[in-house]
């Protein structure tokens, strides 16, 4: 009930509506209709409420309930169910819990903040909390073992794609999926998965997104590689709006994946957001000795294809990259 | 010849098409032989019964037999192998050790994908193949898991 009348609220925020005629109209008591108006205010909606006048909805909260999320939502798949948490110890921990019993596929975890968010290999990732984009996708796509690189592939695009649109920026995409924008972080994508040669249990996708960060939010260690959204365009961004925008085009990118269509297109449009091409690069695995060599091409499973100094051509699926700082 | 040695001959043995092998060096000599039936790969299982067996045959004492009974655990996609989840973190599982089905023994991971690879069956960690950021081909065995006695 309580979001139908905040739907209700939202389609006439023009002018006050009567307790007496919500009551009548969602059949429930005028005390319950201001029960509701509390719990509301609560979640931080502010409502203003006259005597005799009735009730109007003047502000939403910057919160992320997934009815705020999943009203005008056109999704097929992704974000049919929202899981919300004011606080949680790692989005990607939540999903995997999840996806012990039965799911749907495209199952959204959203956090305010995360006591215990993670990067790779367990880094931390910094959560200030309303500040950031804390999401994680729970699927379970029929797919072979073969085509699962390229999850990695269109979901840097769809997140690049959809930050580009709506809030008006260039971003580049640093192999394989961090997305920078003016050559400092602001996404980071942890992937982890589940599966069997011939099935795959689930795919757990979560991203961190530093949308409304402050510098004081970044340490010493981060300032210089890291940024967000708000230091970078001196505007707060619509959290809301920006999470609908990603999951809209993911779930399309998501659909074409399953039916295995449109996989050219994503590619070509992934390579344009790489700067690498055709540059010198170091490519290293944690603390095996980096190799160097020239950036070729992306193949079609996303391994960088690399002409390596001694004029070897080598095809890499994983490793850290950073420009060749002698060559370059 | 020590048995890491005779370890690391039979990996890279399994990487070639050579079915038998004999060598001798002094007083020590060593036959290895691949169960042919095994190589197919028409059809790929993610867990095989290994036949493979090693015989010092000086002494016609079984230093390493891998029965019938234990279980391969493969890798179902190319990847680098990871043996713990993070660079301080110890690794999920030593030769010695009690798994149970569905314990994390490794972790794969291509594209920054990290792929959890769980113990089909419980057991103890007969053998661990790859060293820790090896480069793992589809298919490649990982783990030997062998009966709880």
């Amino acid at each position: 009930m309580k979001e139908s009348i905040l739907e209700y609220l939202k389609e006439n925020d023009d002018k006050y509506i009567s307790g007496e005629y919500l009551s009548n109209i969602f059949n429930v008591s005028r005390a319950a209709i201001w029960k509701v108006m509390k719990r509301l205010e609560g979640e931080g909606y502010i409502i203003e409420s006259k005597t005799k006048v009735g009730y109007k909805l003047i502000s939403l909260p910057d919160t992320l309930h997934p009815y705020e999320i999943k009203s005008s939502l056109d999704t097929k798949r992704i974000g049919k169910t929202i899981h919300y948490f004011e606080e949680i110890s790692s989005t990607n921990d939540y999903a995997k819990k999840l996806a012990q019993n039965a799911f749907e596929d495209g199952e959204v975890i959203i956090a305010g903040t995360q006591k215990s968010g993670r990067g790779r290999f367990s880094r931390e990732w910094i959560s200030p909390p309303n500040k950031g984009i804390y999401i994680s996708l729970l699927l379970k796509p029929q797919i072979s073992f073969e085509n699962i690189t390229q999850l990695t592939l269109f979901t840097a695009l769809a997140i690049c794609n959809a930050l580009e649109e709506y809030v008006g920026i260039n971003l580049e995409i640093k192999w394989p999926n961090d997305i920078l924008l003016n050559s400092k972080k602001i996404c980071g994508i942890l992937t982890e998965i589940s599966g069997e040669v011939d099935k795959i249990n689930h795919v757990i996708i979560g991203f961190g997104i530093n949308v409304n960060f402050d510098k004081v939010d970044f340490d010493d260690t981060l300032k210089n590689k890291a940024t967000s959204l708000k230091i970078e365009t001196s505007k707060t961004q619509d959290r809301k709006k920006i999470i609908q925008h990603i999951l809209t085009v993911f779930d399309k990118y998501y659909e074409d994946y399953l039916n295995g269509e449109n996989f050219e297109n994503i590619l070509k449009q992934y390579k344009s957001k790489m700067t690498i091409i055709e540059k010198n690069i170091v490519i290293s695995i944690h603390n095996n000795t980096p190799a160097s060599g020239t950036v070729i091409d992306i193949t079609n499973s996303g391994a960088l294809k690399i002409k390596m100094s001694d004029g070897s051509v080598k095809e890499f699926l994983s490793g850290e990259i950073s420009l060749n700082p002698i060559l370059d | 010849m020590n048995i890491n040695e005779i370890l690391v001959l039979i990996d890279k043995l399994n990487e070639t098409s050579i079915n038998e092998l004999n060598l001798t060096d002094n007083s020590f000599s060593l036959h290895i032989s691949k169960n042919i039936a095994n190589t197919s790969v028409s059809h790929v299982p993610e867990i095989v019964t290994p036949k493979l067996t090693i015989e010092k045959s000086t002494n016609d004492q079984t230093i390493e037999t891998f029965n019938e009974k234990d279980i391969i655990v493969k890798s179902p996609l190319v990847g680098i192998y990871y043996e713990a989840a993070s660079v301080d973190a110890k690794p999920f599982v030593s030769i010695g050790q009690k798994v149970n089905a569905g314990d994390v023994v490794c972790i794969i991971e291509a594209m920054k994908i990290f792929n959890e690879i769980k113990s089909p069956c419980s057991g103890i960690v007969k053998k661990i193949f790859p060293s820790n950021l090896e480069v793992i081909e589809y298919d490649q065995s990982l783990i030997v898991i062998g009966e709880d006695i």
